[in-house]
């Protein structure tokens, strides 16, 4: 075979690998019962060498990038290859043993040939209800992580393809809506299963040696590349730091900071002297900082890049055990892998603005803006739960705006359906819309969150919140202006007003907290924050201002500010203006 | 990312035990932080409490002697 034909073979073979995986998520998609799989898309799908090797994913929750990375591998290594038999499935949620955080399942399967195991199929998916203090998991004040839901070792769920009924019996006793859990953990045996299927008739069609012989090959190409990509960036030592508002516990604002070393074609990124790790939820683990730090660098290298354990390894993570960035047993970790996550991915961007300028954006939202909410549903009298997020507005960059309401980049999930939410729900939607003015200010200004207001239509809701952001906003970069806040506020039936929870309900935390009762008539106001802006504010064209405010997403007032431009409100002419 | 096998003074030994679920301490790589789960990379040094270090993996070792420690000058 030539060079070229050998080249054209892998790419083939890459393409049918990813198609695999990309078809597992289309299982999970269509066949789950919650809403956070089949709208939110938070999951991931993969295969996996007999070593725990990646060997290929789809584009699914980026999340989950060091967690796949590493908790196949790490439970290879704990149970042997041995310990997996045809209809095997085994599954983990532990994040202390490379997990991402306790909501998020690993279900992994063997991939048999001829009764010789050639590698894995994995599935981790967050599964919306698993027991603990608050309905959803993701309780903005808990403190251990046994007050955040059932934590399983890595335990069989399927032997020899029958249920291990014992195991399920555990879960569905602990889990507030286990009817959702059980039909999310089937959707994942299902994406499980495709992937054996399909992989099973690729080994028939071109053998296991090839097979084996070429996936390794994908992985140093895939590894080779990334090297050039990282050689690109010119070598140094960038440093970048940013503050959280709080715990949850206390209301200590919390510091993360990297330093990332570009040697040649490696890349480390340093945690040292981040703060220690804190009482409440907002730990990090390993696999989430991992995620976080691949995250950051595939947004700013080639996309092309297979997505194998090749192109992680010129990638090196050192991130302190004890702190914020690699939380120790028992401390709590729940918001890790949805606001820490966030941060670590802008603070290696951030990092990086100084090596690449042409490629970064400012600050994004850097929230999940997560609210859960759970009950009796007053039309079924069965208890339902249910995990929502906000989309956020990304930064602006050197040659364009922010996207505007997008989804943070630490998942690709689409928002609820309003239609879907108030079917299943005991909600109605009374406002949703582009949030004016939290767009940070630059030459391209910061994307814009989103104002969202429901109204309780039952007698009453059990809710809990975990939000950062609400007391600095996203960085902005050359010049540019921090983005707006994230909130979450609440105006009880009959009050004038919308007020922050510390002061209708004594929370620490105005975005932290858990088992709030609300009821019927009550109103919830979330507010997700914007993305910084990049450059100058004062070097935005007149044209792009008078389009904002036309538009209703920038007050004339913080034109005039911010821009230097006085616009009138009603006609939006321009009566002056310090650019050009 | 292949650590030069030259310059390198480890061995690959048995640490981590993650079978015990009667203690939940675990051990962690001495340079990246990572969870050690059965192999460790261990590395004599009389100087070091305990007389060694533990690593996760060879890479390690280099970039614990290559960035580590002339960054930080010492162990955690």
């Amino acid at each position: 075979m030539s060079g070229s034909d050998e080249a054209i073979e892998l790419v083939l073979l890459h393409n049918r690998l990813t198609s695999i995986c990309r078809e597992m998520g289309v299982a999970m998609m269509r066949t789950a019962y919650s809403p956070v799989f089949n709208e939110g898309f938070d999951f991931i799908c993969a295969l996996f060498d007999r070593e725990g090797e990646m060997i290929a994913q789809a584009e699914y929750n980026p999340s989950m990038l060091g967690a796949a990375n590493f908790s196949v591998g790490w439970m290879v290594e704990e149970l042997g290859a041995e310990a997996f038999a045809p209809g095997d499935v085994w599954i983990h949620n532990d994040p202390y043993r490379g997990g991402c955080h306790l909501p998020e399942h690993l279900l992994l399967k063997g991939i048999f040939h001829e009764g010789e195991l050639f590698g894995f199929a994995a599935t981790i998916g967050h599964v919306a209800e698993i027991g603990g203090k608050a309905v959803g998991a993701l309780a903005g004040d808990v403190t251990e992580v046994y007050q955040e839901g059932l934590r399983l070792p890595p335990v069989r769920l399927m032997a020899g393809g029958e249920h291990v009924m014992d195991v399920w019996k555990i879960m569905m006793t602990n889990h507030r809506t286990p009817k959702l859990t059980w039909g999310d953990l089937h959707a994942m045996l299902g994406s499980l299963r495709i992937g054996e299927q399909r992989v099973e008739a690729l080994l028939a069609a071109r053998g296991v040696a090839a097979t084996r012989r070429d996936v390794a090959e994908l992985s140093d190409r895939s590894e080779r590349w990334m090297r050039r990509e990282i050689a690109a960036i010119p070598d140094g030592e960038y440093a970048f730091e940013d503050v959280m508002d709080d715990d949850g516990i206390s209301a200590e604002p919390r510091r993360l900071r990297v330093n990332v070393a570009v040697r040649g074609e490696e890349l480390i990124a340093d945690f040292t002297g981040t703060d220690p790790q804190t009482a409440g939820p907002i730990n990090a683990t390993f696999a989430v900082t991992a995620s976080g730090t691949y995250n950051a660098i595939f947004q700013l290298t080639d996309r092309e890049v297979p997505r194998n354990a090749g192109c992680y390894r010129p990638i090196r993570v050192i991130a302190p055990p004890g702190t914020l960035v690699n939380v120790l047993h028992p401390g709590a970790e729940i918001g890790g892998n949805s606001e820490t996550h966030c941060r670590i991915v802008g603070i290696v961007i951030g990092a990086l603005a100084a090596a690449l300028p042409e490629r970064v954006a400012a600050g994004d939202g850097a929230t999940g803006c997560n609210f859960l909410f759970g009950g009796v549903h007053p039309e079924t009298g069965e208890f339902y739960a249910n995990y929502h997020f906000e989309n956020v507005g990304w930064g602006g960059a050197r040659h364009r705006d922010g996207n505007d309401s997008q989804c943070v980049p630490l998942a690709i999930s689409r928002n609820t359906p309003i239609e879907v939410f108030e079917t299943r729900y005991p909600f109605v939607t009374v406002g949703f819309r582009l949030q004016p003015d939290s767009g940070g200010a630059g030459r391209h200004r910061g994307g814009l969150g989103t104002e969202r207001i429901l109204e309780v239509r039952a007698p009453e809701v059990t809710i809990s919140s975990l939000f950062d952001r609400t007391a600095t906003g996203s960085y902005g970069l050359e010049g540019g202006l921090p983005g707006g806040c994230a909130s979450i506020e609440v105006r009880r039936r009959g009050e004038e007003r919308f007020r922050p929870f510390t002061e209708a309900f004594g929370t620490v935390s105005p975005a932290k907290f858990s088992n709030v009762t609300v009821h019927a008539g009550d109103q919830i106001r979330i507010v997700s924050s914007g993305g910084g802006g990049f450059g100058d504010p004062r070097e935005r064209p007149l044209e792009e201002v008078r389009r904002d405010v036309r538009d209703r997403v920038l007050s004339p007032q913080r034109a005039a500010a911010e821009y230097g431009v006085e616009v009138d409100e009603l006609s939006a002419g321009v009566l002056s203006g310090s650019p050009d | 990312m292949s650590a030069d096998a030259e310059q390198l003074t480890g061995a690959w030994a048995e640490r981590g035990a993650p079978d015990d679920y009667m203690h939940e301490e675990t051990l962690h790589c001495g340079c990246c932080g990572r969870m050690i789960v059965r192999r460790a990379w261990v590395v004599t040094a009389p100087e070091e409490p305990g007389g060694e270090l533990i690593f996760c993996e060879p890479v390690c070792e280099r970039i614990y002697a290559e960035y580590w420690l002339p960054r930080h000058g010492g162990g955690r």
